[in-house]
């Protein structure tokens, strides 16, 4: 699925390229005929994402020890202007947790991966004068509807195998959280975004337990 | 343009290859406690399972236990919880792969944890043999006593180092090498009993238990269902044992009281019959005590000489009976007089006996004529029916000389009073006996004697039995005169103490109305209960017995009664040819009523 769609985008970002333009915004005296992608891009990347417990202080961080996953989606800007837009987008990720846990000789490994459908929207993004390079941040929010999902516990060392228990404990399957997103652009190339998803909503009606994803992504 | 791309493209990945392996520098991996995790986050109960015992003996049994637990989410459901994320502890001390291996005699408190969750804690005590001891204490009540409820109460207890132990495993308690299921005892056999306690490869000291024989004594008593006991296998002896205790009370016999019947021991409870003649000894013995000697002498009941009474029956205007047929009759009277019929299967009289008395066809007439039927004697009157004085006027025309023959007559239709009676008349006797009238030797019948067998009778072979009793000079058994029936009297109406009488109105009585009727019982005037079997009894009788005085007096009848075809009438005895001769009614004839035996309608 992630390579269908990255193959997918990559096609059509060449097909446009180098003339597209869609990213930045295009003068009112500037008349053509619009195509498809100057409405829908497409975007691809890798995803580090974590647990985040409010009440311990030595939980994981998404840079301590992340779970590694994809995200694939379609991007489309509304509201151009020349200093700021808006954005909303549909994706594809995968979300969670790769832990340890240990007391008394024993560990155990734990790892839950959620397969989500997201929708994030930023109202506003902001971006500078346009010139070679050119970054852009933003501000939002998403929603995300878990379609599936498993855990998998190892204890000892010992390979890791499907736990259901585990998996009935995230007995919450919708999520929405804050985005915050830094995009950089060179020239006309595909842009490189880093965005940062803060879960607001716990995963767990047993335990305090949110999201926390760091996301890096080609957006054609 | 395609190397721009080209160089486009490297920078882009060296940018991505820069944040990999910045997000690899930064990777330190950081451990959260077990509690934690996800699975045990679920469990609200630990429960660590208990093990078969609280005491475990080392010397004796494995003291090593192999500890498990089980985890339960908030509604109960247990959880699976990986066996290595559990840990046990033993007084606070990790026990190695779960295993309790107490290495030393003490209290254990064993618990198990998942995480920081910890189980309920369960205790088991570890003992030494080798500091153990078995002592068997008691409390048995003074002179304990065999009677099946007293009890003896044992109670085992167990010294550890010295020191009575509590709560601990129960020895097993054994009587006589014989293990019990309970610390209490009791029974109902008297003797020394040897008690030990045992277990755990230990033995008490063994005490010795005395339980009293709980009888005083021991009463052996027997009733009869006879005057005498005769040796006729019939006589019963019912033999009963009694047991009493101190307080002379009764009680019940224990299962080790013997009857001994002439030193042999015999079952009991015993209804002894026997035609040995003499002494039968019976002793009860058990309790450690032996009972009374009951001795019971069972009697013969004499053998007589057989005397052997033709037999003529007159059968008045019909003509049913054949050669066969007055054979037949005459045989199974004398089954009756031998104590050998038993047509209704009932039960014999104890005293039943046998009367030495036979019966045959009469073969010659009394003119001295072969007879062309044997005992057979057809007569026609003009009359068709017949009441008491035309059977008497009709029988004194045929009736043949009673010392020669039994003159039986047969009537039809018989009307009046006695239409379902039949009757019989008393003999007279040269010797005085109760109830008979005396007359000279030589005297002649001053009524028709012998035998009024109504005609609808005749298949009821008891009933000629009962009227050749009268003949032979035997009465009713119940009280009565005659064909009328009387209250109890004080005076044995038959005369004869074997037999018992009754009130035969409030028999009768008893038989109407009402659906809980017995018409073989019998009241007693005496109260005495009993089935009815005798042939001088009547509907409703087994009718089967003559007892051992009805034939002391039959025998007296035949030896001093006239008008009876007896060696004491003819002195040659035996068959008789010559003429006998009639009868005739003797001039100023006054009736005299017969016995009259009517059958209950």
């Amino acid at each position: 699925m992630i390579w269908l769609l990255i193959l997918l985008g990559s096609s059509i970002a060449r097909a446009n390229f180098p003339g597209s333009n869609s990213h930045l915004s295009e003068p009112d005296s500037l008349k053509h005929k619009k195509k498809i992608t100057d409405f829908v891009r497409f975007k691809a990347g890798v995803m580090m994402s974590s647990f985040y417990r409010p009440d311990i202080s030595s939980s994981n961080g998404i840079l301590t020890n992340p779970l590694w996953s994809w995200q694939a989606g379609i991007a489309s800007d509304f509201f151009k202007r020349k200093y700021h837009y808006s954005r909303a987008e549909l994706s594809f990720n995968t979300k969670g947790a790769k832990e340890y846990f240990t007391s008394d000789g024993v560990e155990i490994e734990s790892i839950n991966q959620f397969r989500n459908l997201q929708l994030s929207v930023l109202p506003v993004v902001l971006r500078a004068e346009p010139k070679k390079i050119n970054p852009s941040v933003g501000v939002g929010f998403y929603f995300s509807q878990r379609l599936s999902g498993s855990s998998k516990t190892g204890i000892n060392g010992e390979k890791v195998s499907e736990d259901p228990v585990s998996l009935s404990f995230f007995d919450v399957k919708q999520d929405f959280g804050i985005v915050l997103n830094l995009e950089v652009m060179y020239k006309k190339h595909p842009g490189i975004e880093i965005r940062y998803e803060a879960g607001l909503k716990s995963q767990s009606t047993l335990r305090d337990i949110k999201n926390r994803a760091l996301v890096f992504s080609f957006i054609f | 343009m395609e190397m721009r791309r080209f160089i486009f493209e490297k920078k882009w990945l060296a940018f991505l290859m820069g944040i990999w392996v910045f997000a690899a520098a930064c990777k330190k991996d950081k451990t959260l406690e077990l509690d934690e995790f996800y699975r045990f986050k679920m469990v609200k109960e630990l429960k660590l399972d208990t093990l078969d015992k609280k005491v475990y003996i080392m010397g004796f049994e494995e003291t090593n236990s192999v500890l498990t637990a089980r985890a339960f989410d908030a509604v109960k459901k247990q959880l699976n919880i990986p066996d290595e994320a559990l840990k046990y502890y033993a007084n606070g001390e990790e026990l190695e792969n779960g295993v309790f291996e107490p290495g030393e005699e003490g209290d254990y408190k064993i618990y198990a944890k998942l995480g920081s969750i910890v189980s309920d804690t369960i205790s088991v005590r570890i003992w030494n043999k080798m500091n153990m001891k078995l002592v068997l204490k008691s409390e048995v009540p003074p002179g304990l006593v065999a009677d099946g409820v007293s009890k003896a109460v044992f109670k085992p207890e167990i010294y550890l180092n010295g020191v009575l132990t509590t709560n601990g495993p129960s020895p097993e308690i054994y009587i006589d090498g014989e293990k019990i299921s309970s610390t209490t005892f009791a029974t109902k056999k008297a003797g020394l009993y040897e008690v030990q306690a045992k277990g755990f490869g230990l033995e008490s000291e063994k005490v010795m238990l005395e339980i009293l024989s709980p009888a005083k004594k021991l009463v052996l008593n027997y009733t009869l269902n006879s005057s005498v006991f005769w040796a006729n296998n019939v006589s019963e002896a019912t033999i009963g044992i009694q047991a009493f205790d101190i307080n002379n009370q009764a009680i019940d016999l224990s299962e080790d009281v013997q009857l001994f019947h002439n030193g042999v021991l015999v079952a009991y409870p015993l209804k002894f019959k026997t035609n040995e003649v003499g002494l039968h000894n019976f002793v009860a013995k058990g309790y450690k005590i032996q009972s009374n000697e009951v001795s019971i002498t069972a009697q013969d009941q004499g053998i007589y000489s057989i005397i052997r009474m033709p037999v003529v029956f007159h059968e008045v205007n019909t003509k049913e009976l054949t050669a066969t047929g007055i054979r037949d009759i005459l045989a199974n009277l004398t089954l009756a007089y031998r104590n050998s019929l038993n047509r209704s299967g009932g039960p014999k009289d104890g005293n039943a006996a046998d009367v030495f008395v036979e019966f045959y066809a009469a073969t010659t007439d009394p003119n001295g004529n072969t007879m062309s039927v044997p005992g057979l004697d057809r007569v026609t009157s003009t009359k068709s029916s017949f009441n008491i004085n035309d059977t008497d006027t009709e029988a004194w025309n045929s009736f043949w000389n009673p010392e020669t023959y039994i003159n039986v007559w047969i009537f039809p239709n018989i009307k009046g009073d006695y239409a379902s009676s039949s009757w019989a008349y008393f003999p007279a006797v040269t010797q005085y006996i109760k109830g008979l009238n005396m007359a000279e030797k030589g005297s002649r019948p001053y009524y028709p004697f012998g035998v009024f067998w109504n005609y609808n009778h005749k298949i009821y072979i008891e009933v000629l039995a009962h009227e050749v009793g009268h003949v032979l000079g035997l009465s009713h058994v119940f009280d009565g005169n005659g064909s009328s029936f009387e209250s109890c009297s004080s005076d044995d109406p038959d005369y004869c103490p074997d037999t018992p009488y009754y009130d035969r109105n409030a028999y009768e009585k008893s038989l109407q109305g009402g659906s809980n009727k017995n018409y073989y019982r019998r009241t007693a005037c005496s109260g005495e209960v009993y089935n009815s079997t005798n042939y001088m009894d009547y509907d409703y009788s087994y009718e089967n017995s003559f007892t051992a005085n009805q034939v002391s007096r039959m025998r007296f009848v035949t030896n001093y009664g006239l008008w009876i075809p007896t060696p004491f009438n003819q002195p040659s005895g035996g068959r008789r040819s010559a003429a006998a001769g009639m009868i005739k009614k003797p001039d100023g004839y006054i009736f005299t009523p017969p016995v009259i035996c009517p059958i209950p309608k």
